[in-house]
């Protein structure tokens, strides 16, 4: 839980952060995207650490290295993000390649059992379950599921899932946000590949504040509310006739 | 062995129990998930492996599928029903491009023409370039000889560095011109973005090798 809130003020940070260069409107020089400087109207200036919407969707993503190897870096993501383990996508890859059926991943990608081999050999226990969405969240625990995108069969890990949506580091594009309706259709089976082991930190890192902020959605709703409006527009010089 | 029972009476593969036993499995499955779907505390750290039968299902008592996940969270048994077996595993993959979704075909030439007519073309298809981390070296060169006047000589490499035309000329008035084709066929991609599926077997591009042409392309 401790660790939720401390992300939770980090991404509070990055939101301030955006809020000040909005309303103060001030000159400021940034000299990295990790460290900005701010320059209000009054000459003071501090530092605050921001991160880009493009750096936030990619925070706790593992990027895959080929265009074939986002089961590689699925399994990197799950372990570094969400297990504590930090793992590249180069050790995944050079493991499961090792061993598994090099012609099929070279033609198809890599299979849900040569993730099942890696992590079994590194201690972890991993299987497939045939389960609905509704259970994986009950149980909230990250998943490694495969999606099917018009052909394009591509695993993606999810990372939360609330009432309304479904959010996936996704290998290739980073933290994405899915409507459950949406993401029912992408979904290339009903198997769900979860690991058994270590179930209390899955726990804690499933469904976190810092990786929801990732993919912040607009606001949705009137800008100015239509009774405000009028008391505005009524009492404007009129330009018709009197 | 995936879904092995633990207990050597009920040993088998793939969670089914021998038929022998199969009467008993079915009575201790039916016990243990009756706990599972009552719920319970969490026990351990660590999600049980598959100990027993898990038959509810077929009982009608509750949906093991639907259940497992709990069981595995309250530290009880899992339904064996539905965990997947190794061979269903194996098959699900996922890349870039999948087979029966869309192939990619590649084509790279590069010609150097002196004066006008074409001295040396070397051509790279995809079978060049994939076989391999990169391009596989591929070195072709020609001398067009002008007799006292001079001579032109043309090299052309290719290699996990990239693709290069090296002109070596020693002859006035000479018009030399490279050109480089490169094409890129992309079949059955217009049925993939109709939701439908083309026949055939997906090629894909390694990395190294899109690196390699891009660097050529921007020399």
């Amino acid at each position: 839980m401790s660790s939720q809130l401390s992300l939770s003020n980090k991404a509070a940070a990055v939101f301030f952060a955006a809020a000040v260069t909005l309303s103060a409107m001030a000159p400021f020089s940034s000299a990295r995207a990790a460290d900005a400087r701010f320059v209000s109207a009054g000459g003071m200036s501090f530092n605050l650490k921001v991160q880009s919407i493009k750096e936030r969707k990619w925070h706790s993503v593992v990027r895959q290295e080929r265009d074939f190897s986002c089961g590689s870096a699925a399994v990197a993501t799950l372990l570094s993000y969400h297990y504590g383990r930090p793992t590249e996508e180069v050790e995944v890859f050079d493991a499961m390649f090792a061993v598994g059926d090099r012609q099929k991943i070279m033609a198809q990608g890599f299979s849900l059992l040569d993730m099942k081999r890696f992590l079994d050999a590194r201690g972890y226990t991993a299987d497939g379950f045939r389960v609905s969405l509704d259970k994986l969240a009950e149980v909230g625990v990250p998943a490694i599921v495969l999606l099917d995108l018009y052909g394009y069969k591509h695993f993606v890990v999810i990372k939360g899932v609330t009432a309304e949506h479904v959010l996936v580091g996704d290998p290739s594009r980073g933290i994405q946000r899915y409507k459950r309706t949406d993401f029912g259709k992408l979904l290339a089976n009903d198997i769900v590949f979860v690991v058994r082991t270590q179930v209390e930190i899955a726990k804690a890192n499933f469904n976190l504040v810092d990786d929801w902020s990732a993919h912040p959605s607009a606001p949705f709703g009137p800008a100015v509310s239509q009774s405000s409006l009028a008391n505005i527009t009524i009492y404007l010089p009129g330009t018709g006739t009197r | 062995m995936l879904n092995s029972i633990e207990h050597p009476m009920f040993r088998t593969i793939a969670g089914r129990p021998a038929s022998g036993l199969r009467r008993f499995a079915v009575m201790l499955g039916l016990v243990l998930a009756t706990g599972a779907c009552a719920g319970g505390e969490m026990v351990s750290g660590t999600l049980p492996s598959g100990d027993a039968a898990c038959q509810v299902d077929r009982a009608g008592l509750c949906d093991a599928r639907e259940n497992v996940l709990i069981a595995m969270a309250s530290g009880r048994a899992i339904a064996q029903d539905a965990v997947v077996e190794e061979e269903v595993l194996e098959e699900q993959r996922g890349g870039f491009i999948s087979v029966g979704g869309f192939q990619v075909d590649f084509g790279f030439e590069f010609s150097t023409m002196v004066n006008g007519s074409s001295q040396l073309t070397t051509v790279l298809t995809l079978n060049d370039i994939i076989s391999g981390n990169g391009i596989v070296p591929n070195l072709n060169s020609i001398s067009v000889s002008n007799g006292a006047a001079g001579g032109t000589d043309i090299i052309h490499a290719a290699g996990p560095d990239g693709i290069s035309a090296t002109i070596l000329n020693s002859q006035d008035g000479v018009q030399i011109e490279n050109v480089s084709t490169l094409a890129i066929d992309i079949i059955g991609l217009r049925n993939v973005r109709k939701g439908g599926r083309a026949l055939g077997n997906g090629r894909r591009m390694p990395m190294e090798t899109q690196q390699s042409i891009i660097r050529s392309l921007a020399r």
